[in-house]
């Protein structure tokens, strides 16, 4: 006996939810969105699922004048994916946290990569967005004293990672030494005349 | 050595040996039944009851299975255990299910997901997900029969809140 095709499941929620969660795991970041947007209960399916593995995402600050705008940005990128601009404002930051929370519950990467910058960087905003991520390693770039400091405040929040530090300057030595065990430590100088420092230095 | 298999329709098939450890579900159950494929006179005697599976999906199946039965077991990498997978289905696959609407995808999913043939489960995973790919949310909805319950005023709110990350 052969079902005919009208009798055949054509409701994509009626699937076994091991099917959903991994279909919601393997979808785009613009198919998971459009797809909250078909009904109720799909909106609740993408909201409250995982949004799967991924190779990394890159977090940096812009403030520089553009055309759009005047305000410091940050931009995210997950891997080839690039999310707009989200103005670093009360009003923006709430909305990308919103949106974020609307498409996954929790994510997971191989490598989150930080560049912070010195003043009116969101550190809540960004322990709130990241505390949806499964962390293997959190890599920083710092530039100043100020940033390390963030990187480290930043670091507390991930105990189970692994870390890598790049730094374009030469921070005291006890700033070095109060950071956790590294994976990769780099510190290199903004003057190129200048050899880099790296962790072996800190080994003799 | 050879395989009974019967399925919920009472249709008897009868695979390679190869064929049934491809299935999770069938290795575990010959392994509950003493089968082995050492032993001819235990695969003769029994037959593996599938009470999930229908003669028409079951003869998918094991199409899918004759042609995956000399691939190289695929080691799990990271990213699988973690979830998202970089699955890419071959052109013999890509064929295999593009006649395929999404009802019969459905079967054959449930059969894959029963049996536990996890490259099947992911070709079809995969193939419904580039089926939702680069579509609009109307577009996914007639696809899928989806029953919109959202307002036309919820919609164009989404739609505002959500037209910047579309860029």
């Amino acid at each position: 006996f052969i079902r005919p095709c009208f009798d055949l499941p054509m409701d994509l929620l009626a699937l076994p939810e091991s099917f959903l969660l991994k279909l919601m795991r393997i979808m785009a970041r613009k198919d998971r969105n459009r797809l909250r947007q078909t009904s109720r209960n799909f909106e609740k399916l993408v909201a409250e699922s995982d949004a799967g593995h991924f190779d990394y995402c890159k977090i940096t600050y812009y403030d520089f004048p553009r055309e759009k705008s005047s305000e410091p940005v940050l931009i995210i990128h997950i891997d080839e994916e690039t999310f707009s601009e989200i103005e670093i404002t009360n009003d923006g930051l709430k909305r990308f946290l919103e949106f974020s929370s609307r498409i996954f519950k929790t994510i997971s990467m191989n490598e989150v990569r930080l560049e912070l910058a010195d003043y009116i960087f969101p550190l809540d905003f960004l322990r709130q967005f990241l505390s949806k991520f499964d962390v293997e390693l959190l890599s920083f770039v710092t530039y100043s004293d100020i940033q390390l400091e963030k990187s480290r405040s930043i670091i507390v929040n991930f105990p189970k990672s692994k870390y890598s530090l790049r730094t374009y300057f030469h921070p005291e030595y006890e700033r070095i030494l109060s950071l956790p065990p590294m994976e990769d430590l780099k510190i290199l100088s903004a003057h190129p005349e200048n050899l880099p420092m790296t962790s072996e230095s800190f080994l003799k | 050595p050879n395989v009974k298999l019967v399925t919920s329709d009472n249709e008897e098939f009868v695979v390679d040996f190869r064929i049934a450890k491809m299935s999770v579900t069938v290795s575990r159950l010959m392994e509950a039944m003493n089968m082995s494929e050492t032993d001819d006179a235990s695969l003769l005697s029994n037959s593996i009851p599938l009470p999930n599976v229908t003669k028409a999906v079951m003869a998918r199946v094991i199409e899918w299975c004759e042609k995956h039965k000399n691939d190289e077991p695929k080691e799990e990498k990271e990213n699988d255990k973690r979830g998202r997978t970089t699955h890419v289905v071959s052109d013999w696959d890509k064929e295999f299910l593009k006649n395929d609407e999404f009802g019969r995808l459905c079967q054959l999913m449930g059969a894959a997901n029963y049996l536990e043939i996890k490259g099947l489960f992911n070709d079809i995973s995969q193939t419904i997900a580039n089926m939702i790919h680069g579509k609009k949310s109307d577009e996914i909805a007639e696809m899928f029969n989806i029953h919109c319950d959202l307002t036309e005023a919820e919609k164009k709110e989404i739609r505002k809140k959500t037209a910047w990350c579309e860029d």
